[in-house]
């Protein structure tokens, strides 16, 4: 924009002359921060509408509603909050202003040009006449022609996008794709399961009228609130119906371990405490103890033991004491049988370990551990007593290993290709059967100590059998000592031997039947003990019957 | 406050109008060259010297002739060549004897005593007969056996040179090429300039240069240059241009980094800010605009860039290096 002065331009004075540039500058910055807004938010439009779009058709293409009206919300949501960040991140100044419009327009640097000398005190007169002709091209220059408030032509891009939005819900419509196809096989899975939950429920509901328990209720409860879920879950997809039959399962599989947890620590037998009691006699120091566990007194004896512990650990001399009570206790323990063997007697065993290995803080750990069992049993044991007042008696090992093979039956009948749960006998469900066997397992005391079940799933309950191998009388037990086992290392054929084999181009020497036979107690072992997610236990049995040899 | 006077306001008129007329006389004589013309002028009045440099036969020492013509101020040419020694372009001591017989020696100026001196081919002549202008350029005076004569202003010299690449040609050295306000390359005329020219040159008449000026009109102009005035933020974009070409610079151009030995000395800026506030006043502006000083920059840095032996081999020149550094600032 060139154009000569041919005239004197008109004088102006300093604060004139500044209030007139910065007013022309200040219309300028707003209409840029205007501007500057549409604009951003144009383009934030279009790339909102590219991404509902292209999320719109991955979903059209697998069958899945469209859109969302949702999340266009929130997407159009996030745009206008990330045009408002932008736009107020980057304000400028009226300096940048200044630059910015005569970059733009060309001005010849007239914007600055004018902001600068405006604020110049003792002009020469060519600088008077720049300012002069620099104002009055300030003041006739089109503002609105360079900094145009409008929506950027790519915006209508945008348009077409609720089109195209409305054409695809209507025709996922029409395809009646809108409700994806329901699995019968799964429909029916999910209903046997609820009915089955419901059964069990209603027949721990009877046993608990017959003999009551608070632990029999609890359960009967959740297992009738865990079936009316599953029903209600017959309205939701596949999908989401499976998670919820899965995480019903665990949740009561989580409940039914937690209370055989609680039921395993709290358990003591009496050969136990003889055993403990026999070590603790013969310490000196220990025969208070003894006495009130001979008493029958568990709680006093584990707060006496504790006492024993502390002074062990603090008098001169102690590690000696320790090592004399930990040798006796192992000689103690060493005379228990399986049967007897309990928690009481693996502390009693790890307090000698660490006596001999010279770890006497493992010992201090193993003795108060003792101390802390023996006041639980103590404490469960008044509870039996209270409940046993009032009709309640808590569920044993036995009766809740029942219960969560009742569980994993019906999970067994969620699973893909299982039409029914498989029959047990009787022609009853599994998991009914289990519950059956729990039924009786209450009923019959004797059950409750480790008698066979004689029911599908519930071999691999652990140390509950008479003898671990079927009817046979155990090797390792003798009159209820330990035997030692005799042998000669590397004379037999070994799993060591074979994985070695495996590994390289050699055959292996061992037929992969004898492997799988050696290594399937130890699988068995491992789902039930190892901290394996509840809803992902069955895949890792699945696992191992898969790789069952054929013939 | 002082106010914009009318006296001011009429130098800046009188400036505009005898530039124009100055323009106008000589594109009168030049066929197109538009460009070129403007340019000279331009270097004229900011006091500087031109180098133009084009193939024989471009019009170059027509134009000179032309402009002395125009101006009304004394013109010499100098027509340089390998054999031209120092004293032929300066002058020197001659022995003069009077009636009475005494002799003395006595000064003879060469043709540099005047104010526009035309260095015709002056890549012609040997480097030392080059540099003989050295001293009347910068500082505006000669020395001769110790003797220092003032050159008249205005002063102005105006050379010009044929393509490095010809036979027979010295390239000017570095500190003689600094001197020099602008380089300014004399291109072909285009086929309509062609017409124009035959129709001047091969018919009867010839058109007839006016002086249009004198040297008290161009004495004051050039005063008038000097007063026009300009922001700091422009001023910085000046040396920031500059300070691209130097390529130890860490806001030196890519390009300039890699093909430049030297960069623009501060003569180079002196010549842009002085070049930019003639373009302004000539563009009706009283002030100097970034616009100006980009303009000004090819016709006042490309002969201060000195190319390294990379840049010179793979073709580089330092157009193409002030182009990349007028696009990013």
């Amino acid at each position: 924009m060139s154009h000569l002065a041919t005239s004197v331009p008109r004088r102006l004075d300093t604060v004139t002359a500044e209030r007139v540039i910065r007013s022309r500058l200040r219309q300028l910055w707003r209409r840029r921060l205007v501007a500057g807004f549409i604009d951003r938010f144009c383009l934030a439009l279009l790339l909102a509408a590219t991404a509902l779009l292209l999320v719109g058709i991955y979903r059209f293409l697998r069958s899945e509603e469209p859109f969302d009206a949702a999340a266009a919300w929130n997407l159009l949501e996030f745009a206008l909050a990330g045009t408002v960040i932008a736009t107020v991140g980057s304000l400028p100044f009226l300096d940048d202003v200044t630059r910015w419009i005569d970059r733009r327009a060309g001005t010849h640097d007239r914007f600055h040009t004018a902001l600068d000398f405006a604020e110049r005190e003792g002009r020469t007169p060519l600088e008077e006449l720049t300012l002069a002709e620099c104002l009055q091209y300030v003041e006739r220059f089109p503002v609105a022609r360079w900094t145009p408030i409008r929506l950027l032509p790519p915006t209508l891009l945008t348009v077409p996008v609720p089109l195209v939005a409305l054409g695809m819900l209507a025709w996922h419509a029409s395809l009646g794709i809108g409700q994806p196809p329901r699995d019968p096989a799964l429909q029916a899975a999910v209903a046997r399961q609820a009915e089955a939950l419901q059964k069990v429920a209603a027949r721990l509901k009877q046993e608990e009228k017959k003999s009551p328990s608070p632990d029999l209720s609890k359960l009967a409860e959740a297992m009738k609130r865990s079936a009316e879920r599953l029903k209600e879950s017959q309205r939701e997809s596949d999908e989401q119906k499976t998670k919820t039959a899965l995480g019903e399962m665990s949740s009561l599989e989580a409940m039914l371990n937690a209370m055989k947890q609680a039921a395993k620590e709290g358990k003591v037998s009496p050969g136990e405490l003889a055993a403990l009691a026999a070590a603790l006699a013969a310490d000196p120091q220990g025969k208070d103890a003894a006495d009130a566990l001979k008493a029958g007194q568990l709680e006093q004896a584990g707060d006496r033991l504790a006492k024993l512990a502390e002074q062990m650990q603090k008098q001169g001399g102690g590690e000696q004491a320790l090592q004399q009570l930990a040798q006796s206790m192992q000689e103690q323990a060493a005379k228990l049988s399986d049967q007897e063997r309990n928690e009481v007697a693996r502390q009693m065993q790890q307090a000698a370990q660490g006596a001999q290995s010279g770890q006497q803080g493992l010992s201090q750990q193993a003795l108060q551990r003792l101390a802390e069992l023996l006041r639980k049993a103590g404490r469960n044991g008044a509870k039996q007593a209270k409940a046993g007042g009032a009709g309640g008696q808590p569920l044993t090992e036995r009766q809740l290993q029942d219960l969560l093979n009742a569980l994993e039956n019906m999970k067994e009948g969620m699973r893909p290709g299982n039409d029914s749960e498989a029959d047990g006998p009787g022609g009853q469900p599994q998991s009914l059967a289990s519950v059956e066997a729990f039924t009786k397992s209450r009923g019959d005391g004797s059950q409750a100590d480790g008698k066979p079940t004689g029911m599908p799933g519930g071999e691999h309950d652990q140390g509950t059998n008479e003898h671990l191998f079927a009817d046979k009388p155990s090797d390792l037990t003798e009159g209820g000592r330990a035997k030692r086992l005799e042998g000669v290392l590397g004379s037999g054929a070994t799993l060591q031997e074979l994985v070695g084999a495996a590994s390289g181009p050699a055959r292996a020497s061992r037929q992969y039947r004898d492997l799988y036979e050696a290594i399937a107690p130890a699988e068995q072992n491992s789902v039930e003990q190892e901290n394996i997610p509840l809803g992902s236990r069955h895949l890792v049995k699945r696992y191992f019957e898969n790789i069952r040899p054929q013939n | 406050m002082t106010s914009p006077t009318v006296d001011t306001q009429q130098q800046v008129d009188q400036f505009r109008a005898q530039f124009s007329r100055v323009r106008d006389e000589l594109g009168r004589m030049i066929v197109g060259q538009g460009e070129i013309i403007e340019s000279t002028l331009v270097a004229f009045f900011a006091a500087g010297h031109v180098l133009l440099e084009g193939v024989p036969g471009l019009g170059k020492t027509m134009l000179v002739r032309t402009l002395a013509d125009a101006v009304n101020l004394k013109f010499s040419r100098v027509q340089f060549t390998p054999d031209l020694m120092p004293s032929d372009i300066i002058g020197t001591n001659i022995i003069n004897e009077d009636e009475h017989g005494k002799k003395s020696f006595q000064f003879q100026p060469g043709p540099v005593f005047a104010n526009i001196l035309l260095a015709d081919e002056i890549n012609r002549a040997t480097p030392k007969t080059q540099s003989a202008l050295l001293e009347a350029m910068q500082e505006k005076h000669v020395t001769v056996a110790g003797t220092t004569h003032r050159v008249e202003e205005p002063f102005m010299v105006l050379a010009t040179q044929n393509p490095l690449e010809m036979e027979g040609t010295y390239p000017l050295p570095e500190a003689q090429l600094d001197r020099f306000l602008f380089k300014l390359k004399v291109t072909y005329p285009t086929a309509d300039d062609l017409h124009t020219i035959l129709d001047r040159t091969t018919q009867t008449g010839s058109p007839q240069i006016n002086k249009v000026i004198g040297g008290d009109e161009v004495r004051a102009m050039r005063a008038t240059v000097r007063d026009v005035p300009m922001t700091r933020e422009v001023q910085a974009h000046a040396i920031g241009l500059v300070l691209g070409t130097h390529p130890e610079n860490a806001e030196a151009s890519p390009l300039a980094r890699r093909f430049v030995r030297y960069g623009a000395s501060p003569r180079g800026v002196q010549a842009l800010i002085l070049a930019a506030k003639i373009y302004a006043l000539v563009d009706g502006r009283y002030h100097v605009s970034r616009a100006d000083i980009n303009r000004a920059a090819l016709p006042a840095l490309r002969h201060r860039l000195i190319l390294n032996f990379e840049g010179e081999a793979e073709g580089m020149t330092s157009e193409a290096v002030l182009e990349e550094i007028l696009k990013v600032l």
